[in-house]
């Protein structure tokens, strides 16, 4: 294999493919980057087996990419990136020779690097005649923005570590919970195939996802097998393995009567509340209080050891019953974070029981957060 | 019955204590105890939310907030916190603050069950967080006496369709000694005799007997003449990288030591006497006491001669090392046995 590429355009490849290099793992060749030189295209790949992520570059000017003589080889992921990094650029020429050694020369600079019999690198799923979608990377970076961190971090149980993605007839549905909260978050997509599927996307990899979405709007084909869903946007493929098992039925916790809503300014409540878990740190479990009475919302917290607050936020409108009640400051700054709207609405059924949080004036998401016992 | 058992048989839906704290070196135990207690809650409430934390990791915080949440799915949660060192004696790495489980043991919530485990078979009894620990269902699950363990890893065979036979289960506590240890060696000869009942011989081949490396014990068996296990023992310690040179200096010592209490008895001298004058732990001196009573003073003036003859021999490189100390207990021994066989006549 021989080419030359401009090094920045290879630094950004190998940026993009590296977050799905393998950290810990017995097989060493999954600790690097598989390169494949085809008579057009270079392709990066790495794959920890659970998470997948393959970028092309073009030959042609923009990339500066020329290949001589096509090929394969797996490059150690860490070495390999901080060498294209540092290079003194602007140009990298990579020649691999017998035994895998490679050279990596720019400028004046020229490294040899002990690379990977290509053949060893795990196969890439295969998708074919597979459910298909296509969406907007915002739709699908609100999708996940608003939903992923709500899974759970504990392989208890392994499902609730996933998203539930649901699709039916052109409605998109992301749902995550960790039993204590819940998130859910829906789409309509334009133009979209009619059919109905479910699957179950680890969160983790659909927060590394969202990271490598462009910041421009930008179309994303999603496929899903079976086993394994891939996003394709732009030049880059994103595969990630599915969790298997059945979801809990959300729908039947979500409480549809209320007794008490009020209506606040996002950014005071969430005010009020970061500087309440000020005082109530880790060993307070971040219990935070809300006390709702005729007009007014009382954010207060207190700990034997460091003092206590107590602060006042007005509300937009409220109706039915007074309230006091007691939650994790953490879970509502999680899912007050995940919200757009200047105003939202609260709607609690009393103090023992799980209140909802959703965007004012819309309708197609919410929070879901289980309170704390008060003793 | 021991009293684990009785634990376990207390675990009835409708009488189920908020909390529980399992200790000891048994972990299949604490796991069979929590696979029963998530039973009985299930039985009693329906669906269970169920949590684990590790205490050396998360500290004893995301606990307590699952201890003080509703859950959205269930309204009753098993909590389990692992590894909570601080219940034990032994220095914890990483020093997490206890207070808020201190707090909650105080006054824990009904509706939830919170499990407290950790790898000691004694708690530190001095410790606030015990003191409140042991207000609640404390249970013991370490290894127990060989009859109990018997019954149940019986049961355990049972449990799972493998028929073992009597001596062939009696040879894997022999080789495992431990629970959590048996339990996998049973799972493995299932595998083995794929439904026939397993036998000793299957044992024989599958269980690794357990590495005798303890210098001390060899030393035992050595002056004492139980020559199978002492033969055994030494392949184990040489296998284990002890140098034959340095045996023969403990066993020299060991002689010595037996020699001079032959000595000292004879004088009058008390142990602790003794101990002081050949500076030596009074406890070495009692043990060498009692391995020397059946032996004459004449013996261990051969033994040593032969242990010198030996050391002398490997250090000039006429011998090698494990030889010459097979050869010293094939002798030594060999007199043994004449004793004995001399005294049963």
């Amino acid at each position: 294999m021989r080419f030359t590429v401009q090094q920045a355009a290879l630094s950004a490849l190998i940026q993009t493919v590296s977050k799905a290099v393998a950290v810990r793992t017995t097989k060493h060749v999954l600790t690097g980057i598989l390169l494949e030189a085809t008579s057009d295209r270079l392709v990066g790949t790495a794959y920890d087996l659970e998470l997948g992520i393959q970028d092309t570059l073009p030959a042609g000017d923009d990339t500066g990419l020329q290949i001589m003589e096509p090929g394969a080889i797996v490059l150690p992921a860490r070495t390999f990136a901080e060498v294209i990094r540092k290079l003194p650029g602007p140009n990298v020429s990579i020649e691999v020779h017998s035994n895998y050694m490679t050279d990596i020369t720019s400028g004046s600079a020229q490294f040899h690097l002990h690379g990977i019999d290509a053949a060893e690198f795990p196969q890439l799923p295969i998708f074919h005649a597979s459910r298909q979608l296509t969406l907007s990377s915002r739709t699908l970076e609100t999708l996940i923005r608003t939903t992923a961190f709500a899974a759970s971090s504990s392989e208890v149980r392994p499902v609730l570590t996933g998203v539930y993605v649901e699709y039916q007839d052109g409605r998109l549905v992301f749902t995550a919970t960790d039993a204590l909260r819940l998130a859910t978050r829906s789409a309509v997509i334009p133009e979209a195939p009619e059919g109905e599927w479910r699957a179950i996307l680890p969160a983790k990899a659909l927060q590394e996802f969202a990271k490598i979405l462009p910041d421009a709007d930008v179309p994303v084909t999603l496929q899903f097998t079976d086993s394994h869903g891939l996003f394709a946007v732009g030049t880059t493929r994103f595969y990630t393995r599915m969790i298997q098992g059945s979801y809990p039925d959300t729908s039947r916790i979500i409480p549809t009567v209320f007794r008490t809503e009020v209506i606040m300014p996002t950014d005071a409540l969430a005010g009020a509340i970061d500087r309440a878990a000020l005082i109530a740190r880790d060993r307070e479990n971040h219990m935070v209080r809300l006390e709702v009475t005729a007009n007014q919302v009382t954010v207060s917290s207190s700990s034997p050891e460091i003092g206590n607050v107590s602060e006042q936020v007005d509300v937009i409108g409220k109706t039915g019953d007074d309230l006091y009640i007691s939650f994790n400051a953490r879970y509502v700054l999680d899912a007050l974070r995940a919200t757009d709207t200047a105003d939202l609405v609260v709607r609690f059924n009393g103090a023992s029981s799980p209140f909802v949080i959703c965007e004012s004036g819309r309708d197609d998401g919410l929070q879901l957060i289980s309170p704390v016992l008060m003793r | 019955m021991w009293r684990y058992e009785q634990a376990v048989q207390a675990l009835k839906p409708g009488k189920l204590a908020p909390v529980y704290v399992l200790h000891g070196s048994e972990y299949s135990l604490i796991r069979s105890f929590v696979d029963q207690l998530t039973h009985a809650m299930e039985q009693a409430y329906g669906a269970v939310d169920q949590h684990r934390f590790d205490f050396e990791e998360d500290g004893v915080e995301g606990a307590m907030g699952a201890c003080c949440a509703v859950g959205l799915f269930a309204s009753h949660a098993l909590v389990w916190l692992r590894g909570v060192t601080p219940l034990s004696t032994a220095n914890s790495r990483v020093k997490h603050d206890t207070v808020a489980l201190e707090r909650y043991l105080e006054e824990p919530i009904p509706d939830h069950v919170l499990v407290l485990t950790v790898d000691a078979d004694k708690l530190d009894e001095r410790k606030r967080l015990v003191k409140l620990a042991q207000r609640h269902t404390v249970v013991h699950c370490s290894t127990p006496g060989e009859s109990d363990a018997l019954r149940w890893l019986q049961r355990y065979a049972e449990a799972r369709g493998v028929q073992v036979t009597r001596m062939a289960l009696q040879e894997v506590w022999r080789r495992t000694g431990q629970i959590s240890r048996a339990e996998t060696e049973l799972d493995k000869l299932a595998v083995w005799c794929d439904g026939r009942p397993v036998e000793v011989e299957d044992v024989d081949m599958l269980i690794t007997p357990p590495p005798e490396d303890d210098v001390f014990a060899w030393l035992d068996d050595v002056v004492s003449g139980r020559v199978d296990r002492a033969f055994r023992t030494l392949r184990d310690l040489t296998t284990g990288g002890r140098d034959p040179v340095g045996l023969l200096a403990l066993l020299q010592r060991q002689i010595r030591l037996m020699a001079w209490t032959k000595v000292g008895a004879e004088r009058g001298w008390t142990t602790k006497q003794l101990a002081s004058r050949v500076a030596a732990h009074p406890f070495a001196v009692q043990e060498a006491s009692r391995q020397a009573r059946s032996l004459s003073l004449r013996q261990l003036e051969d033994w040593m001669l032969w242990a010198c003859d030996a050391d002398y021999a490997v250090k000039s490189g006429r011998r090698d090392g494990r030889h010459a100390l097979e050869l010293w207990m094939a002798k030594a021994t060999g007199v043994m046995h004449a004793q004995v066989g001399h005294r049963k006549r």
